[in-house]
Order: structure tokens, then sequence, then C-alpha cells
């Protein structure tokens, strides 16, 4: 059984810079990574908060009708099939909600502030809201249902299309790194074709001679992907140490859950891969053309 | 070992380098394969060490038909055969011991083994304090020396030489004949490519003698008259001379 031989030398053979390229790839991938499941994490965080839900909005004219069109509209639901509970949600709550917008105790009397019913439903029932907003609003007339299908369609688009975009961009990295790896395994082989000509006269196999390139290119790949992951390293203690600095709850955290963390751990992997892969195959081709 | 059956051999779509070769190298021979520069013999050798194949005819080489034999049986053949190259085409960034050393572990041999025999032949070769030393900083004679212990190391059945005393003086010479000879009476078949008369002159050996791509003639009764007019070639000298300081 013929082993493999390292027969180049011990110089680069594909240039200094390559790690490099490769580190840049790796980096543009995790945040590709990043993108895609950090932005899906996101969303489903959304919509685990949105779905089993409504909300009744009463914004009647005034205090009195609202409290009255409200005692109406929970009557109405209570008693409607699937809901599991429905509740008015305390004036505290809601200013809590608008502090964002106009500062914490400064709502004025004034302002009139809607009455808002939380509705939650018997989990995995699908309420089917026109014959129920039918009813609502024959009790309460100014009451709006807001069923955040359309917040929960957008979501689900919006996931779709980060995902697919990330999919399309990480797809194009990896075509990008083949290419470059091709050109630099035959960059390699052409600037080492005296010794391998000469290994394959002297009876190396195509597998030994290819070996030798792929060892090479998986170092490259290992090299270029631990720059790489530094790089995002770096990042997210930018990214860290800003969202520490703005403290916001407008913002949703700069910050990927921890599992897309451990995704972008594993990126080294699959450069390795692929760099030693594509060189192999590239030698191996190259050498399958010689005699 | 070897069959040559109407060979004919072009680069590209040149003209044919070598046209109907026919011979036949019995196991364990020593021939000699003659001829001006550009006859063809670095082409018929390359032919023999399986660099490439024939444009058309019909090549044996231990029982293989080398001309139809896929690709991937070759490596298993070559390493049945050792090359002398004229250039010696040694690997710069290794030392003369990896250079010598390639065949073996390409091969597979422990590393024990690949130590022992490749220290043994360089100190044969006279190169045991040379061994950790890169190409570029050996003589030409060096050079050559590792090249020829590169070839032998594997103890081939065919050991072919391209002009193996072109940069060798007189004494280097006259022992890497006999180490050649030496290699013939274990078994090993030897065909030796040169346009050194006297080293054809020296050993009574049968010639193949290549003149404008055709085989003008086997065996060791050719005339001279076609390397009479070969200016890079001394005349001849008597037999006496190549075989001072050779056993028997």
């Amino acid at each position: 059984m013929a082993r493999s031989i390292d027969f180049l030398p011990k110089e680069t053979i594909h240039g200094r810079l390559l790690p490099w390229v490769v580190g840049v790839m790796v980096f543009l991938s995790g945040l590709a990574l990043v993108l895609g499941l950090g932005l899906q994490a996101l969303t489903s965080g959304w919509k685990a908060g949105l779905e089993n839900s409504l909300t009744v909005q009463i914004i009647g004219p005034d205090q009195g009708v609202r409290d009255q069109e409200a005692e109406a509209a929970l009557a109405v639901l209570q008693d409607w099939p699937g809901v599991e509970n429905a509740s008015r949600m305390p004036v505290s709550d809601i200013e809590g909600l608008l502090e964002p917008w106009l500062g914490s105790g400064s709502v004025p009397d004034a302002l009139p502030v809607p009455v808002l019913i939380e509705v939650s439903l018997v989990p995995g029932t699908q309420i089917d809201l026109v014959p129920l907003s039918r009813q609502i609003r024959t009790v309460a007339p100014s009451a709006r249902i807001d069923g955040h299908d359309r917040w929960l369609d957008d979501l689900r688009v919006l996931a779709r299309l980060v995902q697919g975009v990330s999919a399309v961009i990480l797809g194009l990295i990896v075509l990008a790194t083949i290419t470059v790896i091709v050109f630099a395994t035959r960059a390699g082989l052409a600037a080492q074709r005296d010794a391998v000509a000469i290994v394959h006269l002297i009876g190396a196999e195509d597998r030994q001679i290819a070996g030798a390139f792929q060892r090479r290119f998986l170092l490259v790949g290992i090299q270029g992907a631990l720059l790489g992951l530094a790089g995002l390293g770096a990042l997210f203690l930018a990214a860290y140490t800003a969202s520490e600095i703005i403290q916001t709850d407008m913002l949703p955290s700069l910050l990927p859950p921890t599992y897309v963390f451990y995704a972008l751990l594993l990126l080294p992997l699959p450069a390795a891969l692929i760099t030693m892969l594509t060189a192999r195959f590239t030698v191996k081709r190259a050498l399958g053309d010689m005699n | 070992m070897i069959r040559f059956d109407n060979v004919g051999m072009r680069y590209g779509m040149g003209e044919e380098v070598l046209k109907d070769i026919s011979f036949t190298l019995e196991p364990g021979s020593f021939h000699f394969l003659t001829g001006k520069s550009g006859a063809g013999k670095t082409s018929l050798l390359r032919l023999m060490y399986l660099a490439v194949r024939p444009s058309r005819g019909l090549i044996q080489m231990m029982g293989t038909d080398v001309v139809t034999a896929p690709r991937k049986t070759l490596p298993e053949l070559r390493r049945n055969v050792g090359v002398v190259f004229q250039d010696y085409r040694l690997l710069d960034h290794m030392s003369a011991f990896d250079n010598v050393a390639l065949p073996l572990r390409i091969a597979g041999a422990p590393e024990s083994q690949v130590t022992e025999q490749v220290e043994e032949l360089l100190a044969w070769v006279g190169l045991k304090d040379r061994m950790q030393a890169r190409p570029p900083i050996l003589s030409g004679g060096e050079k050559q020396r590792v090249a020829i212990a590169r070839a032998v190391i594997n103890r081939p059945r065919l050991l072919l030489a391209d002009e193996p005393t072109g940069n060798l003086d007189e004494d280097l010479s006259r022992r890497l004949v006999h180490l050649f000879l030496e290699l013939n009476k274990v078994g090993t078949t030897v065909v030796v490519a040169t346009h050194d008369l006297r080293l054809v002159h020296g050993i009574d050996a049968p010639r193949l003698h290549l003149a404008d791509g055709t085989l003008a003639g086997t065996g060791d009764a050719l005339a001279d008259e076609d390397d009479a007019t070969n200016d890079e070639t001394p005349a001849p000298q008597p037999e006496a001379a190549m075989l001072e300081g050779l056993p028997g």
C-alpha cells in the first residue's frame, strides 16, 4: 500500500496571501450565517409572542364610551369558543407601551388612550376573525380586532427572504472560495511542475501527488478559518460593547443567539474540507491530463 | 523485458521523431543506445520510462502492453524502472538523502529500511559526507551520483541512463560503468544512451543505433560510419582504455 509522500518544498506553494483570502471568505460566510440564523431567531421570537393571541383595541371618542364598549366586548370574547382568556390591559401597562415615544409619566390626561384587550387563545386553535369581529362590532362599534395575521405573514416572508438571501450569499462565498483555491492549486502545480513530473516518473501514484497538495491546502483552510473566526470574534466584541453602551429596548439585541455562535465555531470544518478537497480534485484532474 | 513493434512517435502534430522502431531486449541484457544528437535517443528512452506513449505501434514492458494499459497501472511499472536523467532532475529543495530516498518512500518502504539502504548506497557512491547537502551546492559529478543512486535504490528491473557520463571525468565514468555492469550481473536490464564512443567501445555489449529516428541496426557489429561524422563524439578509443579498473 503506497503511502503519501511530502515532496513539496517547505516554503509556501500557494502564496502567503491565500490563508488571508480564505480568512475573508470565512468571515463573510460567518456574517451571512449570523444574518440568516440570527434574524430567523429574532422573527421566530416575535412570532411566538404573537401567535395564539389577539388584540382588541377600542378607540371610542371619550372614556365613558370606551369603558362601556370594552365591557361589552369582553363579555362577547369570554364566551367565544377557542378563547382561553380575555382581559383588559391595565392603564399603567399601556402607558408603559407609550413610554419610549412619550417619556415616562408624561401621558397627558387629555390624550385619548385606547383601551386594549389582550386575548389569549387555546393553543393550536384557529379562530375565524370575521364572525368574531362582526359580533364585537355590534356591541362595540369602535373596536378594532388585530389577529396579528398581517404581521405574522410579513414576518414569515421576511424570515424566508433573509434565509434565502443568506443562503445565496453563502453559496456565492463557497463558489468564490473554490475558484480561488482552484487557481491557487493550479499555480502551485505549475510552479512545482518539475517536482511533480519527477515523482510521477519514479512511480508516484496520482493520489500520492494529490495527497501532498491536499495536506498543504488543508493547512491553508485551517489557517484561514482561524483568521476568519478571529475577525468575527472581534466584530462581536465590538457589537457587545456597542449594545452595552446603547442600552435600549427599541432595538433588538445586536448579538445573535448562542446557537449561532456554535454554528460559527463549526465553520473551520467546511472551510478546511472545501480547500482540501478542491486542491485534491484540481491536482487529480491536472494529473489525469498528463500521460 | 521490452518489446517494441513498429513504434512511431511524434510530438503534437509534428513530424515523427521515431519511425518503425522494432526490437526486443531480453531480461538481464545490457545495451547501448547510440546515435547523433537529435537522432531520437531521448525520445526512445522517454517511451521506455513511460513518460510518453507512442503515436503508433506496440510496446510491451514486463509483460504489459503499455500502449493500452490504463493510466493507473503505470506507476507500478515505473517503480520497476530506474532512470538516470541527462540533467539529473533532482529536487533542489531536498537533501541528497531525501532525493535518493524518494523512490523507496513512494513505494511505501518502512523508514528504517529507507535510512539503512540510502545511507549505504550514498556511502557506496562516495557521498557519505554529503548526505544532507542539497543539489544546488553539489558539484555536477556529485549530482550525477545522487541521480544514479536514486535510479538504482529500488533495485529496478530495468535501468535506463541518458548520457550518464556526460558530466563525469574519466575515472568517475569508469566507476559508473562498473556500477551498471554490477547491476546487470545481478539481473538488471540496462540501457545506456550515449554518444561517448569510448564508453561503447570499452564494453562488449550490443548496440541499438538510431539515425534520423529509425533504428539503423542492432547488435555489436555495427559500423561506426555514422558516429564518425558526429562532431560531438571523440574518435573511438581502444577498448582497453575503458576497461581499465574494472574487475575481471
